[in-house]
């Protein structure tokens, strides 16, 4: 069986550390292995870090190929260091029958790294009635969810969670209530009031959560609320992580790195849902990624060029993160010190490893799969639609001068991307 | 006439719109009222040069208004005006935008119901960009055309006290006027529903709010200027009926008698809703100067955007 050597490369404290594994399990690390333990070896400079694990993209498959393909976001992946990604199911048709997850799981097979699909929480994602759940979770299901939208009849919600419990997997719930707007596009606050923009309010949010935290007490599934975006809604999630319920927070690089300043360019690249807020919010969930029950989710949205410069009411939601999102967060939080690099690290690999169950991965260690993700910190780049794999180049940090190159992806022991 | 640089080479909106700006283009629209008064209303100077209207969103009368001044000015005139339906989700705005390139333009003059196209058109194309409206966010050439009726009535600007009355939220006009007639030193005075007329308003520049229509304001203040009503906004549950508005905020012809200044309005108007027909006749009203008014502003943007070619 072939061994493989990956050296040269140091741990996030700058100490020297080498991994050996073999097939798709580490077998050893430490600061000095022999060559001649490995039948091949990788030398490479750089931090190594256990591939970066994403509980929330958007792949668009099937049915919105245009935007994105598994093979371009999981080649995106890969040359974003990540190793595992979970996509959504809002797509056309919704993946609420296991026939489709099935047939995703077989095309899934040949790529470059673990793509896992998630299943709806409700057929069709119409909130009025609960799919095939166990059939869903035996097709593969590692998460349910009707992101994109809320589910919002508490009743249906209950049924759905309930099962979502006993089938020991969680539901991501995109906590919006959507009652609270017509129409919005923008955070609501002085700058969407002066812009003319219709408001999202944060309440929309929290009242969701607070109906959300209710439905996790009583049916006790573990609650991964995704893209947090108010600091309003936090309180809230603070009590319940006291009170002991097995609950989540996600957080994005667009709601940590940007304000609803930036709605004064009118760049519809900014436009997101839940939308960036204001500085309040943002600092508040820059504060937040310390706690462990803070999971980092890109909330990866590709969408075409075309489709992205329409007016800012028209355009669609959302920014595309894969290929840059551990740049984009290490050039803007870890560098300026607003976060630490262990930190941001576990809130990429640990903690959405514990949140799917997936026990094999997220750390360095003897045993564990070997995913992993060289990243030479010193290094810059300069994303372009040019040199980043995701179809979506709809990200307004495109151009910008970023530090932290990424050099390797390994996936399962196999080379998933070299630089 | 003598030809003042402004500062921008677009009209994108009044937010931040420097006050020399603003004076150079009323003190040239001036001059333009006093041609538009003359036998043969018309001039030579953007003779050679190309204006488009692209209204993205149906309008009558600004677009008739742009038209007139284009003309008067002896410009070229295309008008465009692209169906935008949601079911076709409108045309792709950079193909507008490449079809604006290629027609040569000098200026672009846009309407459409999003905030941000003008400025998106601004930042891609050579052309002057005049906004003449973007969703509820503005509307400065009809702001400039009410700072200039206040002006030619009360000879400055500066000090007044101008009473907005409606549904300020869903109001570009609103906005523009805030702006402006801040920059200018006037006092603005928001009234309507709170759901119509949210306190946050207060921030965007010399503005207080208030939610009831006062026989005492409509004394103290030296004009008012009623915004139309759209009977949408009652679907949407902003208040409770047409009747309870006009009851509330309507300027009937008991409300128009007690307007110690003047009454104006953006037209068209909804009579019956926030103008009683006749209330007009009850005090000193300036909505047919408005209009004339905003010929000759609109012939002084785009005499001052766009310099006159030579030879």
């Amino acid at each position: 069986m072939a061994r493989k050597l990956l050296r040269g490369t140091v741990d996030l404290h700058g100490n020297p550390l080498s991994v050996l594994w073999e097939e798709d399990r580490i077998l050893a690390l430490g600061p000095e292995i022999p060559e001649t333990e490995a039948d091949e070896v990788l030398e490479v400079e750089g931090t190594v870090f256990p591939g970066f694990i994403d509980p929330h993209v958007h792949l668009r498959t099937p049915g919105q190929e245009h935007k994105e393909t598994l093979e371009t976001g999981a080649r995106a992946a890969a040359h974003g260091g990540f190793t595992t990604v979970v996509t959504m199911p809002n797509t056309d048709p919704p993946l609420d029958r296991p026939e489709l997850l099935r047939g995703l799981y077989e095309e899934a097979r040949q790529l470059p790294v673990d793509v896992r699909f998630a299943a709806c929480l409700s057929v069709g994602r119409k909130g009025r009635a609960i799919p095939e759940m166990p059939l869903l979770a035996e097709a593969g299901a590692v998460a349910f969810t009707d992101d994109g939208s809320w589910l919002e009849d508490a009743h249906v919600a209950y049924q759905a969670y309930a099962m979502a419990a006993a089938l020991n997997r969680p539901v991501l719930s995109h906590p919006e209530d959507p009652r609270w707007h017509r129409g919005g596009v923008a955070h609501q606050g002085e700058r969407a009031l002066k812009l003319g923009l219709p408001g999202i309010p944060r309440e929309s949010e929290e009242l969701a959560v607070v109906r959300d935290l209710a439905l996790a007490r009583l049916t006790g599934v573990r609650l991964h609320l995704q893209h947090i975006s108010a600091h309003t809604s936090l309180p809230h999630i603070r009590r319940a992580v006291a009170e002991g319920l097995p609950v989540t927070a996600e957080v994005t690089p667009h709601h940590l790195l940007f304000t609803d300043e930036a709605l004064e360019t009118f760049d519809p690249r900014f436009k997101v849902n839940p939308p960036i807020r204001e500085e309040a919010d943002r600092d508040a969930l820059r504060k937040l990624l310390p706690e462990t029950w803070t999971v980092m989710g890109t909330d990866h949205a590709p969408h075409t060029v075309f489709e992205k410069e329409f007016d800012w009411l028209e355009a669609p939601f959302g920014l595309s993160w894969l290929d840059l999102a551990f740049s984009a967060l290490y050039t803007h939080l870890v560098r300026p010190g607003l976060v630490d690099l262990a930190t941001l690290v576990e809130a990429m690999t640990l903690r959405p490893a514990r949140l799917l169950g997936l026990g094999d991965r997220g750390v360095l260690k003897e045993g564990k799969r070997a995913d992993l993700v060289v990243v030479d910190l010193a290094a810059t780049w300069q994303p372009t639609p040019r040199n980043t794999f995701s179809r979506g180049k709809n990200n307004p940090l495109m151009g910008e001068m970023l530090f932290g190159v990424v050099r390797l992806t390994v996936a399962a022991g196999e080379v998933a991307y070299r630089g | 006439m003598e030809r003042i640089q402004l500062s921008s080479p677009h009209l994108l909106g009044l937010e931040g719109y420097p006050r020399e700006d603003i004076l150079a283009i009323l003190d040239t629209a001036r001059g333009f009222l006093k041609v538009l008064k003359q036998p043969i209303p018309k001039l030579p100077t953007l003779r050679g040069r190309t204006v488009l209207n692209l209204f993205f969103e149906p309008s009558t009368r600004t677009q008739a208004s742009f038209d007139l001044a284009a003309k008067r000015l002896s410009a070229d005139l295309v008008n465009i005006s692209p169906k935008s339906s949601s079911v076709v989700k409108g045309e792709h705005l950079l193909d507008t935008l490449r079809n604006v390139e290629a027609m040569r333009v000098d200026a672009v003059v846009v309407r459409h119901r999003a905030p941000g196209v003008p400025h998106f058109l601004a930042r891609h194309t050579r052309a002057a960009v005049i906004n003449a409206g973007d969703g509820a966010h503005e509307h400065p050439t009809q702001a400039l055309l009410d700072l200039f009726t206040l002006r030619e009535h009360f000879g400055d600007v500066r000090g007044l006290r101008v009473a907005i009355v409606g549904d300020v939220l869903h109001s570009r006009v609103a906005r523009s006027n805030i702006f402006g007639l801040s920059t200018l030193g006037a006092e603005v005075i928001l009234v309507g529903p709170p759901t119509l007329v949210p306190s946050e308003f207060t921030r965007f520049g010399n503005v207080r709010v208030v939610h009831r229509l006062e026989d005492d304001l409509l004394q103290a203040v030296d004009a008012v200027m009623a915004l139309r009503i759209q009977k949408e906004r009652l679907e949407a549950s902003f208040f409770g009926s047409l009747r309870e508005y006009h009851r509330l905020y309507g300027i009937t012809r008991e409300r128009a008698r007690r307007i110690r200044g003047v009454l104006m309005h953006p037209g068209p108007v909804n009579w019956g809703v926030e103008l009683e027909r006749g209330a007009e006749e009850e005090t000193t009203t300036l909505i047919l100067d408005q209009v004339t008014h905003g010929v000759a502003v609109r012939m002084a943007i785009l005499y001052l955007l766009l310099p006159p070619l030579e030879g």
